[in-house]
């Protein structure tokens, strides 16, 4: 009796003993640990999904959601203020103090631009590319090696492009090439950041494909050698390593992968993402629930009724700059990209309709011209948009090839390349042959190409003359760094090696 | 085995049979105790012989017995008392009060320990008096008061609202959360309970332990040192409170009834100028300060209007005299077979205002069986209860205008102006334990139980708005699940006079918990408490979090002769809570007594009954609520507010990231962990009239969470680290005196008082200050700051107001005058802020240290007079030297444009309120369209003294008794009196100095506390 009594209880105690460590394993069931999170094939695709997620997240800017220090509701589409606003070119019809605040460069004490100020979420898509280059390579559970090489080179580029966005809006940024990194990292100067993003492209390009599977908005939308290579070529331009850039661009065309679409292919590229002349840019799709409504896609504000809710115009680019930024279309209205990027709508028509739209694009005068050059389906219900947001295309690298080349002083090159642009809108073919004014008309071209579409103001600043296309910038503000955006206060919290832009530590 | 069979067999004939059997004369006598009452249902036996009797109502016995038999007396509450057989005649054998006695026997951790062997700060508090004649929602609120160090505060005098309870002063640090308080352990019949749910899965706010009826509680153990408290590990760091249920006892059953009724009064409540004095004081505000062309509402200058013409007193229209009833009824009684305990308890607490209330409805049944001999003992024990409180949706505005017609004007026909709706928060809690002793050889026993305790939070809402004609419903359903699995060994042998106590112990708990919650805004009202789902306008969440404890334990305690005492315990805690590499903490104590007043130098010493010295020094813990937060949580992202997939797919496919708030995986987080050292004294005098205990201590806690902010460049927003310490060090009085003033007048106090000092020690980031402020970036006005107690004020520091211009500060060098809050001009008549950094501009950065909110003394007084049947208690407590805030006075004398007719007004003629020059005024203007209100959040011209004495309770009872009224149907009638929350003795000039938050404030949205009259009647039979 006594002899099995104990003997029950010694083996209760062994028992005890055994299933002690499980009874200690406790995990969540409404989400995963980092211990769980990375598994398999499943888990290393979602994690390089996820990064890519975060950098779009990233261009239309943080929220209160994402840092408490920050008031704003939701994100404006900061990629055009970052991008576009501080040309010169832009104006908000209504007066908006915030916008107006931001073309004139003031960056600072408006709580609705100092979120664009932190560059939190650029750092949160380098953190989950370093997180997957840390962990995939230890994954083996249906993941083959090829796709694994593939996914990595895909983080990488990923690395290397947030790092290079943040750069081109920051100027100096600190570089973060470590998971769990919570030193305190001072900023870096312009030009080591471009190197290391030339650095990393050249490690991802061999694992990269030019094609991913899938549509042209699926496979483009990732990682793709194109995609590194116009981006290990927007570097070296950075870095006025013009050689470089000319090669890596003629890589791209090489691969006869890319090519123009026609005048009236524009729509499709821009509505759709599915056009041959996308090299890289951010997926949106509203069948599979990947949309912007009223916040986080600047496209809803350069848009109003027919094609949105909205009654008045947020943006537009006034008729005179529009006149002196096309001065074919000025002349004979040759230039057929004005009919393209522009639209006046009938605001006669009571805001309960489908406004109409006037055969000339123009025709609402200096204030009221919608910039139209991406658009939705007509609806003044909603505001939902789901265009992809273009980041390279095949037109943005041939004029990047034709400045490069001009400046490496090969004039006929160039000029082939700005002509296919200007052909292609319908506007005579560029014929002067002094490097200069090749330069210099290349840079028109670009203006003109990509108006909207967030390069001008990276285009001016890489060359230090923005101040001569926006007022409220001077020449010496410019050299001490007025073209980059201030770092946000929140970047100095515990860390002591933060340094703010020498311009902004005088201009508030 | 057969034998033990047989034994038993045996043991339950001689019960049943008539003892005559063995007979050689039949004896009657009488048990009786110490004040000559009887005593029911004392045990009897004859020591040698199977002969057993138990006394009945009226003590007596029959039994017998032959001359020169020995017979041993025993019953519980007494001592045992063996008599030796000598005459013919009738015996009376008179026993002694066992509570008052050194024998006493208190449950410490795992076990029991006789009083004067425990070398631990340990106290306790019999429940079964308090109880009887008093009525509370939960036993914390009755413990007030009567322990040294136990800081007891009612912040609200809603039914059904927990108080806080802070045991040896305050150690808990939050950025973010204004009243963060470090909760003690509670542990019932042994097994820890869920005591409170995590913000995140509190689905209501009722007070978690209110559902413990305080009637079946038999008394309450509070170990409030590190050597008591370790052995519970890492959640022992606040105290651990130890609460055990009434069991039943020897004898025939014991039938207990209590019925009681009380009557809440409304207390006095917030000044409001009525009526014309209303009208007086608006017509004043704009005579003085209204700009140009800008006129009173018509409702103060249409005085012919009748639906202005009002002197509402909205606080006397929603706050009413309600009815609290409270009925208990329990069966209990014991026999050699074991015990049985089944209690029903039903309480209805109406709220003084509107629409409020609690009601708990419980029943507990707790049986116990001796099988083998008594050599195995087991225990089950099945408590259910529900609680139901009642509120209104949202906070029910109690001070309008009083010009505004109330409700029940027939001019209103009935329009509610308050905010139409329900809430109800129902809390269902089923505790099941068993238990099984054995015991294996003398000396050593092994226990073994299992316990399981579903607690499921209900909360039912609807709320209505005549203005948006719009209704929400929320329905939220939480459900907790502890399971818990324990096993003890203790050998306890006894050799010469060493005493040995080994106790090693296992235990494996798991606590789940989950929320289900659902939501809807209609379009319409509908009159419903359920959700109904309109289509696409409905919104539901649910949320699950577990943790899982294993712990091995082992006290091992010692004394010589009972004199020379020395107690050690160690635990080690693994908690899933941590990450692998990380997982154990290990708690040990020490601690040593010495009962000096055994020694032969003491032994003539007749005014010393008893006299120890102890002291002691352990480590115990605290966890956090967070499960998951070690383990480095990812995130799988959700929708965005347009119900996109923008933040969790790209490309159709989705993945997880780090969880950028508080994800980072930290395999560094451990326990916080409190170094406890404590000495002690406990003397009594005269024959234990007089008692006296006294501890000083010296809390340090190491280690408290706190979330430091990662650099940007990380990717992360914040990380917790264990990064601050703060120290508490105090002294502990105690003095019971137990005095019998003759002619059956007896007079009995217990005082104590403790004295708390509390300092921050350590704080991240090189110790930089918190100023506290919520996750909505609210500021509440409170600082953490090294050297300085916890949650300070930050405010501006008054000094009076500016009654001449000169008196206004002017920049020498620039000639500029000082700059108020807001930019503002200032001007006579406004608060003169000191400018602490001397810039000639009054901004945050010129806040200073301005109070401390945490009480220096707390403490209670009780006195007991008996006389005869008739019995006189009063409780009291106390705080002294705290600074409170009068938040509720600033929010109403801060005036806006919009002013007029908007809430009522207090009466200015109570406040010096500055208008004109020379006015000795204490506020400044009230101007109410000047630029910057001067009425300013964080002025400290609102801090005033929080000390208080306050009478909290006042019985008085009459006890029937078979000896006074030998009719009387019962064995035993009691008819008593109290009267609750009697007077407040305070400085403070708001209505009560203890409604406060913890933190200090003076919540003007909070509940005021009822005064209740209970009459009730408690019955034996």
């Amino acid at each position: 009796m006594k002899n099995k009594v104990i003997a029950t209880f010694l083996l209760v105690l062994i028992l005890a003993e055994t299933s002690c460590k499980k009874w200690l394993d406790e995990t969540p069931i409404n989400t995963v640990t980092e211990e769980q999170a990375w598994k398999n094939g499943a888990d290393a695709e979602g994690a390089v999904a996820a990064a890519f997620a975060i950098f779009r997240r990233a261009l239309s800017g943080l929220t209160k959601e994402d840092t408490p220090s920050t008031t704003r509701n939701g994100s404006w589409g900061d990629y055009y203020f970052w991008g576009d606003s501080r040309s010169g070119d832009w104006i908000t019809p209504n007066n908006d103090g915030d916008w107006n605040a931001g073309f004139q460069n003031h960056l600072i004490q408006r709580t609705e631009l100092e979120p664009m100020t932190n560059w939190r979420l650029f750092y949160r898509a380098i953190e989950q590319c370093n997180l997957v280059l840390e962990k995939i390579p230890e994954i083996t559970d249906g993941l083959t090696d090829e796709r694994k090489a593939q996914l990595l080179a895909e983080a990488r580029f990923m690395r290397a492009l947030s790092h290079f966005y943040a750069a081109r809006v920051w100027g100096d940024i600190p570089i973060n090439l470590k998971a769990r990194n919570v030193d305190a990292l001072g900023r870096e100067p312009l030009n080591t950041v471009m190197r290391m993003v030339v650095n990393e492209v050249d490690m991802a390009l061999p694992n990269l494909l030019w094609e991913n599977k899938g549509t042209i908005k699926e496979s483009r939308s990732r990682g793709t050698r194109g995609a590194a290579l116009a981006l290990k070529a927007h570097a070296l331009m950075w870095l006025k390593d013009y050689q470089g850039a000319s090669d890596a661009i003629k890589q791209i065309m090489d691969s006869n992968n890319y090519r123009l679409a026609t005048i009236d292919g524009l729509r499709t590229m821009f509505d759709t993402g599915e056009s041959a002349e996308v090299i890289f840019e951010m997926y949106y799709d509203k069948s599979k629930g990947e949309y912007s409504d009223y916040y986080g896609h600047i496209m809803t504000y350069y848009l109003t009724n027919p094609y949105t809710s909205r009654g008045e115009l947020s943006l537009a680019v006034p008729k005179s700059k529009i006149l002196e930024i096309y001065p074919d279309y000025a002349r004979d209205k040759s230039d057929k990209r004005v009919n393209e990027f522009f639209q006046s709508i009938d605001f006669s028509v009571s805001s309960s309709e489908l406004r109409p739209i006037f055969a000339d694009p123009l025709q609402n005068g200096e204030r009221a011209i919608m910039f139209a050059k991406f658009r939705k389906v007509k609806d003044r219900t909603y505001n939902l948009m789901d265009a992809p947001v273009p980041i390279f295309r095949y037109a943005d690298v041939l004029l990047l090839k034709a400045e490069a080349d001009a400046r490496l002083g090969r004039v006929s090159e160039a000029l082939e390349n700005l002509n296919k642009v200007r052909t292609r809108a319908g506007i005579p073919t560029f014929t002067r042959d002094d490097a200069p004014v090749v330069i210099e008309e290349v840079l028109a071209e670009r203006r003109r190409e990509l108006i909207g579409e967030f390069h001008r103001v990276y285009d001016l600043v890489r060359l230090g003359r923005l101040h001569e296309f926006n007022s409220y910038i001077t020449e010496q503000g410019e050299k001490d760094g007025a073209g980059f955006f201030p770092v946000s206060d929140e970047a100095f919290a515990n860390n002591p090696n933060m340094e703010q832009t020498y311009y902004w530590q005088f201009n508030q | 085995m057969k034998a033990l069979i047989k034994g038993a067999c045996f043991l339950f004939a001689v019960l049943i049979l008539p003892v005559s059997v063995f007979a050689q004369s039949v004896v009657t006598g009488k048990v009786i105790d110490q004040k000559g009452e009887s005593v029911i249902g004392a045990t009897i036996k004859v020591k040698g012989k199977k002969n057993v009797a138990v006394t009945d109502v009226a003590g007596a016995f029959r039994l017998s017995l032959s001359i020169g038999d020995t017979v041993l007396c025993t019953s519980v509450g007494f001592q045992a008392r063996e008599v030796i057989y000598k005459s013919a005649a009738d015996l009376t054998i008179k026993l002694t009060d066992d509570s008052k006695a050194l024998g006493e026997v208190l449950v410490v951790g795992y076990k029991t320990q006789a009083k004067q062997e425990i070398t631990g700060s340990v106290a306790s508090v019999k429940m079964d008096k308090i109880t009887e004649t008093q009525s509370a929602e939960s036993f914390e609120s009755l413990l007030q008061g009567r322990i040294a160090g136990v800081n007891i505060q009612l912040n609200s005098g809603e039914p059904g609202a927990s108080p806080a309870i802070i045991i040896r002063g305050l150690a808990a640090v939050s950025r973010d959360d204004a009243s963060a308080i470090s909760e003690p352990l509670y542990v019932v019949d042994g097994i820890p309970i869920i005591s409170k749910t995590s913000s995140e899965f509190a689905i209501t706010s009722t007070n978690v332990l209110a559902d413990l009826n305080p009637s079946d509680i038999e008394d309450v153990v509070v170990l409030k040192d590190a050597s008591a408290a370790a052995i519970y590990g890492s959640r022992a760091a606040n105290g651990v409170i130890l609460i055990t249920t009434k069991k039943g006892k020897t004898g025939k059953p014991q039938i207990n009834l209590n019925i009681r009724t009380g009557v809440n009064f409304v207390p006095q409540l917030l000044d409001v100028a009525g009526g014309n004095k209303e009208r007086e004081q608006v017509t004043r505000l704009y005579d003085l300060y209204a700009p140009y062309g800008t006129f009173m509402p018509a409702m103060y200058t249409d005085v012919t209007n009748p639906f202005y013409n009002n002197s509402s007193d909205w606080q006397g229209y929603l706050y009413n005299t309600s009815i609290t009833q409270d009925y208990n009824s329990s069966i209990r009684g014991a026999g050699d077979f074991g015990q049985y305990s089944i209690s029903l308890g039903y309480m209805d607490n109406q709220g003084i205002l509107f629409n409020t209330g609690f009601k708990r409805y419980s029943t507990m049944a707790s049986t116990t069986f001796n099988a083998l001999n008594k050599k195995l003992i087991i225990n089950n024990t099945l408590a259910v209860s529900r609680t139901d409180q009642t509120r209104n949706p949202g906070t029910l505005e109690t001070n309008y205008s009083s010009l505004l017609p109330l409700p029940n004007d027939p001019q209103v026909q009935g329009a509610e102006i308050y905010l139409p709706g329900q809430n109800s928060s129902v809390n269902d809690r089923v505790r099941f334990s068993t238990d099984a002793t054995l015991n294996l050889i003398k000396n050593l026993s092994y226990k073994a139980s299992l316990s399981l305790e579903y607690l499921r939070l209900m909360q039912d809402s609807f709320s209505s708005s005549r203005r948006t004609l719009r209704g929400d419903n929320k329905s939220g359903v939480g459900e907790n699940r502890n399971l818990l699995f324990q096993n003890t060994l203790t050998y306890a042998p006894t050799f010469g006079g060493h005493k040995v106590s080994l106790l090693v112990g296992q235990s494996a708990e798991r606590l789940e918990s989950k929320t289900t919650t659902v939501n809807n805004v209609a379009s319409a009202p509908t009159l419903s408490e359920t959700v109904n789902w309109p289509i696409g306008n409905s919104i539901g969440s649910s949320n699950y979090t577990a943790n899982s404890l294993m712990s091995f334990f082992s006290r091992f305690d010692y004394s010589y002769k009972e004199k020379y005492l020395v107690g050690a315990s160690i635990r080690t805690d693994g908690s899933s809570k941590f990450g692998t590499a990380n997982r154990w903490g290990v708690f040990p104590s020490v601690s040593a007594g010495w009962n000096f007043s055994k020694e032969s130098i003491f032994e003539n010493v007749d005014w010393l009954s008893s006299g120890k010295i102890r002291g002691s020094y352990g480590l115990s813990g605290t966890t956090w609520d967070n499960d998951y937060l070690a383990l480095g949580i990812m995130n799988g992202g959700s929708l965005d507010q347009y119900n996109s997939l923008i933040e969790i797919a790209y490309g159709g496919v989705s993945g997880f990231t780090p969880t950028w708030y508080d994800g980072f995986r930290n395999e560094n987080l451990t326990w916080v962990k409190t170094s406890m050292s404590n000495i002690g004294l406990d003397v009594s005098f005269f024959n234990n009239k007089v008692e006296f205990i006294f501890d000083a201590y010296e809390k340090l806690t190491k280690g408290l969470l706190l979330t430091t902010a990662l650099p940007t460049t990380s990717g992360y927003n914040e990380v917790y680290r264990n990064a601050a310490n703060v120290l508490n060090r105090g002294l502990e009085f105690t003095v019971n005196t137990n005095l019998n003033l003759g002619r059956g007048l007896t007079w009995s106090t217990g005082l104590n008082f403790a004295y708390n000092k509390n300092r921050v020690i350590s704080l991240p980031d090189g110790n930089a200050d918190i100023i506290k402020t919520s996750t909505s970036g609210q500021d509440f006005g409170s600082i953490v700051r090294v050297g300085a107690p916890l949650n300070g004020f930050f405010f501006y520091q008054s000094q009076g107001i500016y009654q001449t211009e000169s008196q206004i500060p002017v920049d020498p060098k620039t000639g500029a005058r000082l700059i108020g809050l807001q930019n503002k001009t200032l001007a006579v008549g406004d608060r003169n802020f000191r400018d602490q950094n001397g810039d000639y501009f009054i901004n945050v950065s010129d806040r200073v240290y301005s109070g401390d909110p945490n009480p220096k003394w707390t403490g209670g007084f009780t006195n007991d007079f008996n006389y005869k049947g008739f019995g006189l208690n009063v409780v009291s407590t106390f705080v002294i030297g705290r600074d409170i805030v009068n938040t509720a006075l600033l929010n109403r004398l801060r005036l806006a444009k919009d002013f007029a007719g908007a809430t009522s007004l207090p009466n200015f003629d109570n406040y010096s309120i500055w208008e004109k020059s020379g006015d000795n005024a204490k506020y400044p203007t009230l101007n109410p369209w000047a630029d910057a209100s001067q009425i300013v959040n964080y002025d400290s011209e609102y801090v005033e003294d929080g000390s208080y004495f306050k009478i909290k309770a006042a019985t008085l009872s009459y006890n029937f008794t078979k000896k006074i009224i030998p009719r009387l149907p019962f064995d035993r009638m009691r008819v008593y009196c109290t009267m609750d929350n009697v007077v407040t003795f305070q400085k403070y000039s708001g209505p009560d100095a203890e409604l406060v938050t913890v933190d200090g404030f003076d919540n003007s949205g909070g509940y005021p506390m009822r005064r209740m009259l209970l009459f009730g009647v408690s019955i034996g039979l």
